[in-house]
């Protein structure tokens, strides 16, 4: 009953920023992704979360461990290429570096302005316009898009800072399928988008064990969330301990 | 009550007999995971009916940074979007209803988002589309908006009040076979949400051209253009045309008169000077066109050019603009650019033939560099930084005009057809080891193509024609050509070719070809001669063949308008003996004795067929000889429904097909050579599919809404072959998972579908930086396929794919595809990688080996579901290879595969021995014992060295050690399916022997040194230090 609430408090929230001819049907599709994801408040609150997987190439060929955490704008993730070899990419919120060992060179190199964004909106998944709106960000309804032969709910979010993310949710369970996020800098468009799927139930809320993100498909094993993260994961390179 | 329950019963039984029937009715979602690869061609591209283009800052905090973005309208193949100038474009309307592009405007106050697109081609020749309404996007063409006026078949031009955009009027040009309440002049004043309409003359007669005023927008022209086309004839001109003006914002209108020509008129074509708007110029199609120049905002005219480069055929040529800030320079765009200096008196034509494919119809003018243009042809869009002197083209539009589309058996094979003004073309439909570029396109013919077909007998020898049955022979080799075409003997009538005519080879004798005029002819050598093996087969109605008459106010005879012609021809390929003709009057001939005897067929068609109806396919059946799909398009009647139907008794009776969900007049069918029950449909809105041999069709949506013209399967690679109007070429790669999709199946949740057997390929890619600006298409993917079908999205739930081999195990695991219908995947065939020893460097054998040829078996786990099916892979043998090297070069990388991996344990056996020592001799209080521990430490970490590259900067010597040689060996017969050579052989050897020693010097340390140091670890009641297992190793993770 508190959770159905709940959700149903920050539809209403949403709703607030929605046109008002299409603010019904947001309303709709918010509550059932929420009905759907099931203890939504653990998103909503969440804090800090991590993943542990493969990433894997669509023929089969590859698979490499992967692993993530995510606190705010804050983000890590590392690819385990061989043994002692891995590819890492991490930012403390407002900087960025990566370590790409096949360019044989093992020194962080700082990310751009449109990576940065990019790893910006993968830490956000779960602090999404649909689960914590903020209250400038203008959600419209965009009707039905086919999307993988089937019919999905299409809303469209545009954000403060000038990025526009879609979000495609599936009518029969409500949970979110897939997400693009976009903008413009300097005159090149910025795009990241997920797809989700393998839906299962992690302390209390669904949560996809597969992401197909920008970089790959990535199979998830295990998720955590909201647990206490050693900061040196996210700090510069001379502080980084890792 | 007893009744009561009858009646219960039966609407329950309706009820799930009508459940059944929804549930097995194919969508166009059991289709989506059969992708389409679209081919181009882009090298000669397409007509190109409009252009915007404008500079836009690349965002809000640059404003003066700008880009040029590039909008181009196109015949049949949609919007494209260019956001750097013309090097790359991408298509932005695909999911709309219609892709014939009219007329396109930019909202001043918004270009960077706001773009008006007006749908249906009002170049009003004999093959142009449809479309149905007017579009607006807000954001640059990421979303649509259809905005009205969806009667209104063709839209000429939309003209925005330049100070205030929410008014705007659109030129409703109409329909083009057929009187149309709907033509006019629209204007909206609340931005598009609603529209009047404030000129309307009569049913006949459009509105082809609107022009406002740019310093008074209440001064408005437009041009009323009484037109018609017929299957046999075009009529430009009539008393409904004639030039207006309005001087209260298009409420109130003014036919002008004074100094124009009087009689009919015909097309008029206008252009204000920006500069100076009191001058209008109007080319004006009359019994004397000419150009008329007015200095007074239309009230006055006077007569300037009458050249041909200015009056050429007005009812194709549209287009007009004056330069920006000289209003005596007139840009007029007809079969060449022309240019005038002084108004309009003279023109200077420049630009005719050579680097610029001529017939333009689009244009715009940089303003802020005048000599900066961009032209439409009937070719794609050039531009030029010279005003018009030179020209580059943009060679990224995929806009081609396909008519017909044959293939040929060549490994791999090629794929050939005719486009509209563009010649003939082939493209073989995979480049080896590359992608399929622009060059891989090559001209085989001229003037406009239609059929081209290559001999299976000589297949040196390829036939092509042009407009009107113009038919040659080109030998490949040698490039010799000869006109083939049959001529009329002295005494007989003329003979009447179609635009499009059929030539066509035999799909039961491959020696013979045909050719159809108003008669059928058969060549048995190449086309050297032809047998006459029918009489006229055509309706003979000389009231319908006089295309010297054609025309209207201008004469126009091109063979566009040839009638009373053999337009489709196909033998059963049962029996060379029986042979099916369709005529373009409304004829469908049948021969069962190769000609002796013909039946015209029509008089058994169903009533549901109006008579006269031009046939435009005729599909004898592959599996019965009686059976018989025939497609007719009336559209050139003003109906553009779909007429589909088949015969199962040689034509005494026919069943319509049920179309109700196919949108677009038909052009083609085929029935799959193996399914009898799978059906193509080509119509001029897309392409859709039956499973259920007709009863039900759905729209494939890989291929946006262009018209599919022709459509071919090919037999040994089961490809689905799609020939567009519009958009060029298409292949959807092996059709066999969709052969074995049933209609009732598709209630099933998960069934495995059949692929075709994978040819294992070794093919290498080439070095190539060719830049941004070329159109290149994919070749299909040389994975093996693995195909599925799911009745819903999967999204809860764990979902894989398997791949076992012979003995059951599993040796792949694969991301399934989850999309609802056809799912298809590709497995690229290699093992696991080897795990490597570990290094600071990467690399050391990254990828897995080729699995051999050999039939595994293919596992999908959805749930609680399983699916499984085989997967059949081949040995390649056109690479002239036996399957016994092929097997002798996965033996050795077996060996090198292993001693990867033994290599990988025998380090990680050293860097955990040593990692360990360093470690326990810190908490060690024996100083000697420490040391000594600290020393085998070292001896361990100098043999580590020694196996293992140390260095790790890029371009730097990386010392290249053991694991770095085994690496660069495994990949180096990896890369080539044959035996290794004699060299690689003894290095696998010399290599796994270092190996072995490796091995041997660590077991021989744990068996000494280490022993001793454990003897005196025990003395402090500590553990000993333990070597590595197998076991262990093998239990990490590898990756």
């Amino acid at each position: 009953m508190k959770q159905t609430l709940s959700a149903f408090v920050i539809a209403l929230a949403v709703c607030s920023t929605c046109l008002a001819s299409d603010s019904s049907q947001v309303q709709k599709i918010i509550t059932a992704y929420h009905h759907a994801l099931g203890d939504v408040s653990k998103l909503r609150n969440l804090r800090s979360w991590s993943l542990e997987g493969k990433l894997v190439s669509s023929d089969g060929s590859w698979k490499r461990t992967y692993r993530a955490w995510f606190e705010g704008n804050k983000a890590r993730w590392e690819l385990v290429l061989q043994p002692g070899i891995v590819a890492t990419t991490w930012s403390d919120g407002t900087r960025g570096w990566t370590i790409q060992p096949w360019t044989q060179s093992l020194v962080p190199q700082p990310l751009d302005a449109p990576q940065l964004r990019q790893v910006s909106w993968f830490a956000q998944l779960w602090h999404n316009d649909l689960i914590a709106p903020s209250p400038r960000t203008r959600l419209e309804y965009l009707g039905t898009e086919e999307l993988d032969g089937s019919d999905c709910f299409k809303l469209r979010a545009y954000r403060d800072d000038g990025s526009v993310a879609t979000y495609y949710t599936d009518p029969d369970s409500g949970l979110l399928v897939k997400v693009e996020i976009e903008s413009e800098l300097a005159g090149n468009r910025v795009r990241w988008e997920a797809t989700l799927g393998n839906y299962a139930p992690v302390d209390g809320v669904m949560m996809p064990m597969e992401l197909a993100t920008s970089s790959g498909m990535i199979l998830v094993e295990r998720y955590r969330l909201d647990i206490l993260l050693d900061q040196t994961l996210f700090a510069p390179p001379q502080e980084n301990a890792r | 009550m007893m009744q009561r329950l009858v009646w219960l019963v039966l609407l329950v039984f309706m009820v799930a007999v009508l459940a059944v029937a929804a549930q097995q009715a194919i969508s166009p979602a059991v289709l989506g995971g059969l992708s389409a690869r679209a081919l181009g061609p882009a090298t000669c591209s397409g007509r190109v009916t409009a252009i915007e283009a404008t500079y836009v800052p690349i965002d809000s905090a640059h404003p003066n940074d700008r880009r040029l973005v590039i909008y181009v309208g196109s015949a049949a193949g949609g919007v494209f979007k260019s956001r750097d100038g013309g090097l790359t474009f991408e298509p932005i309307f695909d999911k709309q209803d219609y892709l014939s592009i009219g007329a396109m405007a930019l909202d001043p106050r918004h270009q960077d988002s706001v773009l008006w697109v007006g749908t249906g081609e009002s170049n009003v020749r004999n093959s142009v589309s449809i479309g149905g309404g007017l579009y607006r996007t807000t954001d640059g063409g990421k979303t649509w908006k259809k905005m009205g006026l969806d009667s209104v078949e063709r839209i000429a031009k939309i003209a925005l009040n330049p100070r205030n955009p929410d008014t705007l009027f659109v030129a409703g040009l109409g329909a083009l076979w057929s009187d149309s309440p709907h033509r006019g002049l629209y204007r909206s004043t609340d931005g598009g949400r609603t529209f009047e309409r404030v000129l309307y003359v009569d049913e006949k007669t459009g509105c082809a051209d609107v022009a406002v005023d740019p310093a008074d927008p209440r001064v408005v022209y437009c041009a009323m253009w009484q037109f018609r086309r017929k299957a046999w004839s075009f009529s430009s001109g009539g008393p409904g045309s004639g030039l207006y003006k309005s001087t209260d914002g298009g409420t109130t209108w003014q036919r002008l008169t004074n100094d124009l020509p009087s009689g009919e008129l015909g097309r008029i074509v206008l252009a204000i000077a920006p500069s100076n708007p009191a001058i209008v110029y109007a080319m004006v199609e009359a019994r004397q066109s000419a150009l008329y120049r007015s200095t007074d905002r239309g009230q006055t005219w006077e007569r300037r050019s009458a050249a041909v480069n200015v009056t050429a055929r007005p009812f194709y040529f549209a287009a007009m603009a004056v330069d920006p800030y000289d209003p005596d320079r007139v840009y007029r765009l007809t079969f060449q650019l022309a240019i005038s200096e002084d108004g309009g008196k003279t023109f200077n034509a420049f630009s005719y033939g050579g680097a610029l494919h001529p017939d333009h119809h689009a244009f715009w003018i940089d303003p802020i560099n005048p000599q900066h243009l961009l032209i439409g042809t009937d070719g794609g869009v050039y531009e030029s930084f010279d005003r018009g002197r030179s020209w580059r083209m943009f060679r990224s539009l995929p806009l081609a005009q396909f008519y017909r589309v044959s293939y040929d058996f060549d490994d791999p094979y090629n794929i050939m057809g005719g486009l509209q003004d563009n010649g003939s073309w082939m493209v073989p439909h995979r480049v080896r080891g590359g992608s399929i570029g622009n060059c891989d396109w090559k001209s085989t013919g001229w003037g406009d193509g239609f059929a081209v077909v290559r001999d299976r007998v000589r297949p040196e020898f390829i036939y092509f024609e042009s407009q009107g049955g113009d038919a040659v022979r080109r030998n490949l080799r040698t490039n010799e050509t000869r006109s083939i075409q049959p001529r009329a003997e002295v005494g007989m009538p003329k003979l009447r070719f179609n635009w499009n005519t059929p030539i066509v080879l035999s799909s039961a004798n491959p020696r013979y070809l045909y050719i159809g005029a108003q008669y059928l002819y058969r060549s048995t050598d190449h086309g050297a001669t032809w047998q006459r093996l029918s009489p006229d087969l055509t309706t003979n109605d000389s009231t319908k063949y006089d295309p010297q008459e054609s025309g209207g106010v201008t004469r126009d005879n091109t063979s566009a308008e040839n009638h009373c012609t053999i337009y489709t021809i196909a033998d059963s390929p049962l029996d060379e003996r029986l042979i099916w003709v369709g005529t373009d009057d409304g004829n469908l001939q049948r021969t069962p004795d190769g000609g002796k005897t013909w039946t015209n067929c029509v008089q058994w068609l169903p009533r549901s067929l109006p008579r006269g109806t031009w046939v435009s396919c005729v599909e004898p059946s592959r599996h019965d000889r009686q059976t018989c799909f025939v497609t007719f398009d009336n559209h050139t009647r003003g109906d553009m429904k779909p007429y589909v139907y088949c015969t199962t008794d040689l034509g005494k009776t026919w069943t319509r097909l049920q179309t109700d969900s196919v949108r677009g007049f038909a052009h083609v069918i085929r029935q799959d050579l193996v399914n009898p029950n799978l059906l193509f449909l080509g119509t001029e809105l897309g392409l859709y599919v039956s499973l259920d041999g007709g009863n039900t069709f759905a729209r494939y949506k890989g291929i946006p809404a262009t018209p599919v013209r022709d459509i071919q399967i090919h037999p040994r690679e089961h490809d689905l072959i799609v020939a567009t109007h519009g958009r060029g070429v298409y292949v959807i790669d092996d059709i066999t998972p969709l052969r074995a999709m049933r209609a009732e199946l598709l209630d099933s949740p998960l069934v495995m579908l059949p692929t075709r057997p994978t040819v294992q390929r070794f093919e290498s890619g080439f070095q190539e930086f060719s830049g941004s600006d070329e159109f290149v298409a994919p070749s299909p993917s040389d994975d093996a396929l693995i195909a599925y079908y799911l009745r819903g999205r999967h999204l809860i739930g764990p979902m894989r794919v398997e791949i076992l081999d012979s003995s059951g195990a599993v040796i792949a695991t694969l991301p399934p595809g989850k999309r609802k219908g056809i799912n298809r995947i590709g497995w690229g065939m290699r093992m696991n990688p080897p795990r490597v020893a570990r290094s600071p460097n990467p690399g050391g054998g990254a990828f897995g080996p080729t699995v051999l040829p050999g039939v595994y078996t293919v596992r999908v786990v959805e749930g609680d579901r399983v699916a499984t099916g085989r997967l059949v892979i081949l040995h390649d043998t056109s690479a002239g290879l036996s399957l016994a090297e092929r097997r002798a070069n996965f033996s050795s990388l077996q060996r090198l595969y292993r001693g990867i991996e033994e290599l990988a344990f025998v380090v990680e056996q050293i860097l955990v021995l040593r990692d360990t020592l360093s470690v326990r001799a810190r908490g060690v209080g024996d100083s000697a014992l420490a040391q000594r521990m600290m020393k085998l430490a070292s001896t361990l970490d100098s043999a580590y060295y020694t196996l293992v590259a140390r260095k790790t900067s890029l371009f730097a010597d990386t010392e290249p050690q053991l694991r770095e040689k085994l690496a660069d060996l495994y990949s180096a017969i990896a890369s080539y399916p044959g035996s290794p050579t004699d060299e690689q052989e003894r290095l696998i050897g010399q290599y796994l022997a270092q190996i072995e020693r490796a091995g041997r010097w660590v077991e021989s340390v744990a068996g000494s040194t280490l022993a001793d140091v454990n003897r005196q670890l025990a003395r402090y009641g500590q553990q000993p230090i333990v070597l590595l297992t197998k076991e262990e190793f093998l239990q990490q993770s590898a990756y």
